[in-house]
């Protein structure tokens, strides 16, 4: 039974923790659709604010009347990032054992934390945890959730008598369901289920870009806009495309084993069954072709990032079973000095200068004239530059890497293109 | 990341897409039951099973052997071949296809599309199975061509860790799916498609996007033809009433996550009710019963008094607004207060009811 103040105490909490809700959807509205799929219910078994694995968020009514309304909206948004980052398939992915998941939680939590204290976000009297208050495990913002995760772990299993006491924010993060949580299948307040849910993060990812379209990209937490983006188009690591589009360039150009009609197969006269002759294919595999990478010179792409793009080449070509190394052409609106690369240790002591203007059209004519004619042409640059219409006669395959997104769609279509990212 | 509701999804996505007759690709590591799966579902659904590995293969066992005979070529079909067109219903598992040299692919291309391997055909009723490792798993791995890989549904397959546990113990889980009452399918297919080219008319953007680095080509992207696979696995899905985590890797698969999740999001909202019809009768409109499509309702119920501002027609908001805070949603109603207010046409006032329903909330806040 309810006494008079005790209704009036939660009336009075549950408005609160509303408020708090509008609070939070007019400071980031991209999270609207998750912020309105929490259910708020009543909870005095949880000493603050808690979310379960359905979505439904549990407040404490004597802990919520002690928050302002902005303050208590920080602490739901702090929920809502657990739902965004997934935090709870992730820790049933890492297989741990389920108690740690206090650990996990801390984990998450500071992340989180760190992200809301970015974006200035007011926390009003209560203190939350940061990366300032785990300084003895030696973490930092840069760490994934996961690497944080093992490093509190193994740090406890090294000093077992320091093991600290956490919150918990509830089985959003993993673990068992708690005390406190209400059934799955409650029939006011059903969990929403896992499908859902992804339903929803994909709706809040492109809400994400699409304010960001309008508003500018500066108007969402960096570390949100990645997330959006990572979802919806998801990033692939430029070596492991780089690679791929190698090997199909060697694969289709030409220089490597493969079957071919043109001309007959080794074993076709034992081939003829009375007046029947079956055709078989035979196998070429001409010499490994030439291969050159023009480098932009013109200034914008930093030396080191050079070389680490011409030891990635260097590597891919060998693993290719190439080695007579590959020729480099520094290009800004000319060539420059035309260079052989043998080794991978050669490359710092390769001589990359230029700057002003930028014409790839010149390195690429100019590996047109090398001989033996390189049938593979590498070329790394920010991509303001004109280029030709079409390949010099003998040049088979272009692979363009670029350094910088926006000019993706400027390299010509026959081109494979790469976008380089930097790590 | 492998959780095993992704794994339940992606299975069944899968034997959709045997039964439904759409090609599909597996990308994962090798090892992961791929094979052992596809015998399961082959059994189940009572169907002639081929498996055969890519990479060992030469041009001529997809493109048929040529023969000149009499002074005629003909390509001859090999034996699984044969063995598929002689049974109704086959399926034809071709495992490891991204390490099989070019030709080796350009070869499967026309078995995957056509389902013609020599002068040989397979039937219409064959369903095609592939599998292949992910370029960066693979040592010698192609990227797909954009032809070929255009023509699949795309699942990333990986076995989660509760899956392997429990299927050492002895227990391999396997999932199963109704097969639909024809009547009911051919209509969940007639709705598909119309939702589809309500989606396209609304977004014509997106009909055709060939991505632009050479990678995600090998991958799912949308064209007309990776739509249709759309609206037949998304129309089979409803039928076969399987859940939104199934619909969403299914339409992922096929025109890849930007696309996807914009043509998932249209669609469930497509059954809201249109702003213009609860502007006219704003007192018999239904509140739907999920706080994010009540947002949505009222977000287009804003847009549409934006585009068109009329003393009636904002009236019709109070009133919708007035509901909201009513049916336990002061929250939702204060979001869309705020602007409604503030932009309100000259000589209006809000009712007094609706106020008194929003002001304990907004003192709350600290909103007014």
């Amino acid at each position: 039974m309810l006494t008079a103040t005790s209704a009036a105490i939660s009336e009075d909490a549950r408005l609160r923790v509303m408020a708090a809700r509008i609070v939070a959807q007019s400071r980031w509205p991209y999270l609207s659709t998750l912020l309105f799929n929490l259910k708020i219910i009543e909870s005095s078994q949880h000493q603050s604010l808690a979310v379960d694995d359905g979505w439904r968020m549990y407040y404490s009514p004597v802990f919520v009347m002690e928050q302002t309304a902005e303050a208590l909206a920080t602490i739901v948004l702090h929920e809502a990032l657990h739902c965004v980052n997934q935090h709870g398939p992730r820790f049933r992915s890492l297989s741990q054992s389920r108690h740690l998941h206090v650990t996990w939680n801390v984990a998450g939590d500071v992340g989180i934390n760190h992200l809301l204290d970015q974006a200035q976000m007011p926390w009003g009297d209560s203190q939350p945890i940061r990366f300032g208050d785990l300084s003895k495990f030696d973490l930092n913002p840069q760490m994934s959730t996961e690497k944080i995760f093992f490093t509190i772990v193994e740090y406890y299993n090294e000093h077992p008598e320091e093991v600290d006491q956490f919150t918990d924010c509830g089985s959003i993060i993993g673990g068992e369901a708690r005390d406190y949580e209400i059934s799955r299948g409650n029939a006011n307040n059903p969990a929403i289920k896992s499908d859902q849910q992804d339903v929803i993060r994909d709706q809040v990812a492109q809400d994400i870009l699409k304010y960001a379209y309008l508003k500018g990209i500066g108007s969402i937490p960096g570390e949100l806009l990645r997330w959006a983006q990572e979802l919806l188009n998801p990033k692939i690591d430029w070596r492991k495309a780089l690679a791929g589009a190698f090997r199909t360039s060697l694969a289709t150009v030409l220089g490597r084993r493969d079957y071919v009609y043109t001309r007959p197969s080794r074993r076709q006269s034992a081939m003829r069954i009375g007046n029947h002759e079956i055709i078989l294919p035979s196998m070429r595999k001409p010499a490994p072709p030439a291969i050159a990478i023009i480098v932009d010179t013109s200034g914008s792409i930093g030396n080191d990032e050079i070389t680490l793009f011409l030891s990635e080449v260097d590597g891919i070509v060998k693993a290719n079973g190439i080695s007579q190394g590959v020729t480099v052409i520094p290009c800004d609106a000319e060539i420059g000095e035309i260079q052989k690369l043998r080794s991978r240790g050669a490359i710092t002591s390769l001589k990359l200068t230029g700057g002003g203007g930028t014409d790839m059209g010149a390195g690429i004519a100019a590996a047109g004239k090398l001989r033996p004619k390189p049938k593979i042409v590498i070329v790394l640059t920010d991509g303001f530059t004109p280029w030709p219409a079409s390949l010099p006669k003998g040049i088979e395959t272009l692979i363009v890497c670029l350094t910088i997104e926006e000019s993706l769609s400027t390299a010509p279509s026959w081109a494979k293109t790469i976008m380089i990212e930097k790590d | 990341m492998g959780t095993i509701d992704d794994y339940a999804a992606t299975y069944k996505v899968l034997i959709t897409c045997v039964a439904a007759r759409i090609p599909v690709i597996l990308w994962g590591p090798p090892g992961q039951g791929k094979t052992s799966v596809i015998k399961q579902i082959a059994a189940d659904q009572k169907r002639h099973l081929e498996v055969i590995l890519a990479s060992i293969r030469e041009p001529q066992d997809f493109a048929g052997l040529p023969m000149l005979s009499n002074g005629v070529a003909s390509l001859m079909p090999p034996d699984w071949a044969k063995r598929l067109s002689e049974v109704e219903n086959g399926v034809l598992f071709t495992d490891e296809v991204n390490t099989a040299p070019p030709s080796v692919q350009a070869a499967l291309l026309r078995v995957c599309l056509d389902k013609v391997a020599g002068d040989c055909h397979l039937g219409d009723d064959t369903s095609v199975i592939a599998a292949a490792n992910p370029p960066e798993q693979a040592a010698d791995g192609w990227d797909l061509a954009p032809p070929l890989a255009n023509r699949f549904c795309h699942l990333n397959w990986n076995l989660p860790a509760e899956v392997v546990r429990d299927g050492l113990a002895g227990n391999w889980i396997s999932y199963s799916i109704q097969s639909p009452n024809p009547e009911k399918l051919r209509n969940a297919l007639n709705a598909e498609r119309a939702a589809l080219s309500g989606f396209l008319a609304s977004r014509p953007d997106l009909t055709t996007v060939l991505p632009k680095t050479a990678t995600e080509q090998g991958r799912a992207f949308p064209t007309p033809r990776s739509w249709e696979m759309v609206a037949i696995l998304s129309g089979w899905i409803t039928a076969c009433e399987l859940d939104s985590g199934v619909r969403r890797i299914a339409v992922l698969g096929c025109v890849g996550p930007g696309p996807a999740a914009e043509y998932i999001t249209y669609r469930e909202n497509i059954d809201l009710p249109n702003p213009e019809e609860i502007l006219a009768n704003p007192r018999d409109f239904v509140m739907p019963n999920r706080m994010d499509k009540i947002y949505v309702v009222g977000a287009s119920l804003m847009a549409a008094i934006r585009y068109k501002m009329t003393l009636e027609r904002w009236n019709a908001v109070g009133i919708v607004l007035e509901r909201m805070a009513s049916s336990g949603h002061p929250d939702l109603a204060v979001t869309f207060a705020r602007d409604w207010i503030r932009e309100r046409p000259e000589g209006a006032t809000p009712e007094k009811a609706l106020l008194r329903s929003l002001v304990p909330l907004l003192t709350e806040a600290k909103m007014i």
